[in-house]
């Protein structure tokens, strides 16, 4: 790490590469060789690394930007126009998930901009491996072109040094919710300073009960894998975790539905050994004061167990208690899967599905996005990141469209 | 309410160490039944948490079927069965500055069945007439009664059981070496009671002599300690490394433990010379899986419920630690007492909470 840098008396460490060099650089097109072979180069550091092997959320983010991903991601895009990079991008990756400053990171270098990422602290095992990981691919000659677009500075709740990047910014992607967003659109920046803001969402996941009463013992074993993935990691706290889990089927098909599926999630859940005391505590602690605060609840199941279900007087109330985590789920019920409407609002960011057919699922997929959500993603792929991300589609956002005249 | 007070006062008459744990069920449980009941009906907060969690609570055939509330609740919300203007004593746990503290609600009925519980179980374990007493800890904790802590509760609750009290620290908890062995000369060879924190004792006491280069020697000495290992396992001294310490530094041969937590003050549990805890008539723990709240067999690792008959004013009579621990038998420890014997062995380990949100806040 360099040491503390003073630029117009402002106080901040650079911690990898310079902000000089990233201001001085100049845009690429989207998906540009330099910024593919540079990620390339950084799938395989990580993939190959000994540590990183011994943290799963890293090597998510290794196997993601894979050559193979990066081209099947930049195939969805066909640009008629030229389009470049906004130009720089500053960066505000929430804390409390370690690794999506690197996901940030990848969508400014796709989208062909130069970088400079705020960290408030790099003490995650996860990140300073990461950026070590980064630094290392980075100092490859090679990587030159791509070493001038990366700068990431590490600096406290300090709004000079926030205001003075958003006012150089030509596009800020802000991350950690409402307080963070708001806060950070106080702050001055360029006229034409865009701006991505992620702000508080939720998230549910919709189950076709005969799906799972009709499944076999393996399956019905893979499906509750699935939902553990989306319902668990990071301890249910992400935006895309399913707090709402809305049974599609008739009264009696889906009391059979979540007497079969509700103990192979606990099954899965305690195998995987991962959800320590103190998720538990939480659970039962965060539990226990809502059940204070609002008279919304009415039934809890399963406190004995690794997962709590919630049954609420009025499920059109669920986002009301969907602050609950640690493995605690609204259940609902609806007869007709398009029902899910009155559930959601543009508060909601993913719709997780389970047991659909691909006509049905055209049809929910068409009603929820009416009804506002961003992301209609089969349960155990709700935390996936993906290019669209929350309504936004992040090339596009990043990049700058330059219309060329014929002249005719 | 009165007759639940008169009947948990006739219960304290029994015998502390009397029952077999089978037996203590068979006693106990109504008692706890009816103090569930009691919360339900003059505690909102406590009504709205176990009637959706525990439908069947109010009248749970076993003591493990009765409802249990997380200890850190009385920490984040106030917590009672009376009017809180009507608390004739408000007792908050001891946290460091910054730190939020529990707050538990007494009235006279619940404060005197404390002073009576503790009475019972202390004079099992000391006999029935008083020692001179060596507080180790300072007076300064004692005299500053705006802040009713648990560590000056804890004091005041034992001096009960000594007479002549001296001190061991000034108000700087620096050792105070001559009051101390006037004390001892005076009380020369006569049984003496000491009575500190498990922290206190190990920092400001035995490595205090260390550093020095001193001994002291009270042989005839009983140290009773408690309020917790969480410091000195952070250091990662077990029991008999203290044990040792005491006796190398004091020459007290009979060290004494006891488990004890503000939210259940009085029926607290006491270290036997097995090394092992005990319940008491007036209480009992039971160990759960951590993860899943089922019950685990003795022998297996769990979270630590405490289960009293003392709390009426507020709903403190079963309560989920966050405490680990193990029950070691029923009935069989070799030292004789029936019912249940048991060990901990930690605190669960607190963890970094990840999400999407409070960017700012971290």
């Amino acid at each position: 790490m360099t040491p503390s840098r003073h630029e117009n008396e402002l106080e901040f460490d650079e911690v990898s590469g310079s902000v000089t060099a990233v201001l001085e650089s100049a845009p690429l097109r989207p998906f540009a060789e330099p910024v593919m072979s540079f990620l390339t180069a950084l799938s395989t550091t990580i993939m190959k690394d000994r540590d990183s092997r011994r943290m799963p959320d890293l090597v998510s983010f290794g196997y993601w930007c894979r050559r193979a991903n990066l081209e099947r991601m930049a195939g969805r895009y066909v640009f008629d126009a030229p389009v470049v990079g906004r130009g720089l991008a500053f960066h505000i990756p929430p804390t409390n998930v370690p690794l999506n400053f690197a996901y940030s990171l990848v969508c400014g270098l796709l989208s062909g901009n130069g970088n400079i990422l705020r960290m408030s602290s790099v003490d995650a095992i996860e990140v300073s491996k990461a950026i070590a990981l980064i630094d290392s691919v980075l100092a490859q000659k090679e990587h030159k072109t791509v070493r001038d677009m990366v700068c990431i500075v590490k600096y406290g709740h300090d709004d000079e040094v926030s205001s003075y990047y958003s006012r150089l910014a030509n596009v800020r992607i802000i991350w950690g919710g409402d307080a963070t967003v708001l806060h950070m659109r106080s702050l001055p920046t360029g006229p034409r300073t865009v701006d991505v803001a992620f702000a508080d969402r939720t998230s549910l996941a919709l189950i076709n009960a005969a799906h799972v009463n009709q499944s076999a013992e393996d399956e019905l074993r893979t499906d509750a894998e699935r939902f553990y993935v989306d319902g668990y990691t990071f301890s249910q706290n992400a935006c895309s975790s399913p707090r709402l889990v809305v049974w599609s089927g008739d009264e009696t098909s889906v009391a059979d539905a979540k007497a079969r599926f509700w103990p192979a999630v606990n099954a899965v859940a305690l195998k995987r050994g991962e959800i320590e005391p103190i998720h538990s505590m939480n659970r039962l602690v965060e539990l226990c004061q809502t059940l204070v605060a609002t008279n919304a609840i009415t039934d809890v199941h399963g406190i004995q167990s690794a997962s709590a279900r919630v049954s609420i007087s009025d499920v059109t109330r669920w986002q009301e208690i969907a602050s609950l985590r640690f493995g605690t789920f609204t259940e609902a019920t609806v007869r007709d899967p398009k029902e899910i409407d009155r559930l959601l609002d543009n508060k909601v960011q993913t719709l997780g599905v389970m047991g659909f057919g691909s006509d049905e699922l055209s049809r929910i997929a068409e009603s929820a996005a009416r009804g506002g959500v961003d992301r209609v993603v089969p349960v155990g792929t709700a935390l996936n990141f993906d290019l669209v991300w929350d309504g936004y589609d992040l090339i596009r956002t990043l990049t700058r469209a330059v219309s060329v005249g014929t002249g005719g | 309410m009165e007759q639940l007070g008169t009947s948990v006062t006739e219960y304290l008459r029994t015998d502390p160490f009397g029952f077999t744990t089978a037996q203590k069920e068979d006693q106990f449980l109504g008692l706890i039944n009816r103090l569930t009941t009691h919360h339900a009906e003059l505690c909102t907060d406590y009504s709205r948490i176990i009637g959706p969690l525990f439908p069947a609570g109010m009248e749970a055939k076993s003591l493990s079927e009765v409802p249990f509330i997380p200890v850190r609740l009385f920490k984040l919300l106030d917590l009672a069965s009376i009017p809180v203007a009507d608390a004739v004593r408000t007792m908050t746990s001891s946290g460091t500055t910054g730190q939020q503290v529990s707050r538990i609600y007494l009235d006279k009925e619940t404060s005197t069945a404390q002073t009576r519980a503790l009475t019972q179980i202390m004079g099992s374990v000391l006999g029935k007439s008083r020692m001179p007493m060596l507080v180790v800890d300072s007076s300064a904790v004692i005299k500053d009664r705006a802040m009713f802590s648990a560590r000056g509760a804890g004091i005041r609750g034992f001096s009960m059981f000594g007479k002549d009290i001296e001190y061991a620290f000034d108000e700087n908890m620096n050792l105070r070496t001559e009051e101390i062995n006037r004390f001892l000369e005076k009380h020369d060879g006569s049984p003496v009671l000491l009575f500190g924190f498990t922290f206190m004792v190990w920092e400001h006491l035995c490595e205090e002599l260390r550093r020095r280069g001193q001994a002291i020697s009270i042989p005839s000495g009983i140290l009773l300690h408690g309020g917790g290992w969480k410091r000195l396992a952070s250091l990662n001294i077990s029991n008999d490394e203290f044990r040792s310490a005491v006796r190398d530094t004091t020459g007290v041969q009979k060290v004494v433990n006891y488990y004890g937590m503000v939210e259940q003050t009085g029926s607290i549990f006491v270290e036997c010379d097995e090394g092992y805890l005990h319940s008491s008539s007036y209480s009992e723990v039971i160990v759960r899986d951590p993860v899943t709240y089922k019950l685990v067999a003795n022998g297996s690792e769990g979270v630590i419920q405490v289960v009293s008959v003392l709390p009426m004013s507020y709903p403190g009579h079963s309560i989920l630690t966050e405490d680990m621990g193990i029950v070691a038998g029923d009935d069989d420890c070799r030292c004789g007492r029936p019912g249940r014997y048991f060990m901990i062995s930690g605190r669960i380990k607190d963890a970094e909470v990840r999400g999407c949100s409070d960017t700012f806040a971290a």
